[in-house]
């Protein structure tokens, strides 16, 4: 576990590390908005009002397959439910800082800025909230000017890219840095290995499978715990 | 316009699932048992959603040699040397020798 000594620029090198994946994912995504049919400033228009990847990139595939929009909003909250986990492991953190930044704060709550947090530390609010601040506002533009170069560049980007393969990397990186106690360990042997019973589920369920199973053990462990 | 409504409305309900717990349970005191048990959620999803990048359009989760290696690398030097970075580029680095063969 990292201090945060000095929140506004480790959050800026932190973010920069975990936004070289995602660029490749937002240019296809420009590419899926292009071929879907949708209207290209729609389509761009998700990343700052939806601020997902996963949960756009359903809304947009799904609506350019033919799907009815009820089931394509459906499928992309479905897709992005597990931010209703993040949102209850991040409420005590939230407790004490302002009321405004209750209310911002969770607009920019997504994988990348959740993960940062749960592997650093820091010496006090102030900090936690620079910090957090940072590292979501330069995630969210650079996502959103990305994902209008995608749109921008459809006809030519080439649709091979290796460095793909790197964010499943960073996912068990950020997975192993957020590691403190070794009950952990098994909550996430248990949540990856129903992750890969249960990843022919439509609309990637089974990844909320997997979270409920690993926390299910979680609990049962942590309750015979003495508190 | 269904069409931006859908969008308004997806991204509507990604900022309530966000914000619902944050707001709601901001004056609730919470037991240690109950924070200790949160600490698990980091964990839970990182690990689901390291397979779900990798599960293919159609639901199969295959990895080919170079990705398990990989995979394996980024584990032993994370733990080694607690840096994402040098774990990533070790990682990678592996990668690509590997699919280069």
């Amino acid at each position: 576990m990292q201090k945060v000594l000095n929140p506004r620029r480790e959050a800026a090198l932190d973010m920069l590390l975990l936004f070289v994946p995602v660029l490749p994912f937002a240019l296809v995504f420009g590419v899926v908005v292009v071929e879907s049919g949708v209207p290209a400033l729609l389509g761009w228009m998700t990343s700052p009002i939806v601020f997902g990847g996963a949960a756009q990139l359903t809304l947009v595939s799904l609506i350019g397959e033919g799907a009815s929009t009820s089931a394509a909003v459906t499928a992309a909250l479905i897709v992005t439910s597990r931010h209703l986990l993040y949102s209850v492991s991040m409420a005590p953190r939230f407790q004490t800082q302002p009321a405004w930044f209750r209310w911002l704060g969770p607009y920019m709550l997504i994988d990348q800025v959740f993960a940062l947090t749960q592997i650093r530390e820091f010496e006090s609010e102030r900090a936690f909230r620079t910090y957090y601040l940072t590292s979501g506002f330069l995630f969210w533009s650079s996502w959103w000017i990305t994902t209008g170069l995608g749109i921008v560049l459809a006809p030519c980007i080439p649709m091979e890219f290796g460095v793909e393969f790197a964010v499943p990397l960073l996912f068990l990186g950020l997975l192993i840095l957020g590691i403190k106690r070794s009950p952990q360990v098994l909550t996430a042997v248990v949540s990856a290995a129903v992750a890969i019973a249960f990843a022919g589920m439509d609309n990637k369920l089974g990844l909320m499978v997997a979270v409920f199973a690993g926390l299910l053990i979680a609990v049962i462990v942590e309750w015979r715990e003495p508190s | 316009m269904t069409l931006w409504l859908a969008v308004i409305v997806t991204g509507f309900g990604s900022y309530l699932m966000r914000a619902s717990f944050i707001l709601l349970l901001a004056g609730v005191q919470f037991p240690p048992r109950m924070i200790r048990i949160l600490d698990h959620v980091g964990p839970a999803v990182m690990a689901a959603l390291v397979v779900t990048t990798m599960t293919s359009s159609g639901g199969v989760v295959s990895a080919t040699l170079p990705e398990l290696a990989a995979l394996a690398t980024m584990i032993v030097v994370t733990v080694w040397r607690r840096h994402m970075f040098i774990g990533l580029l070790a990682a990678m680095l592996v990668y690509l020798a590997l699919g280069a063969m």
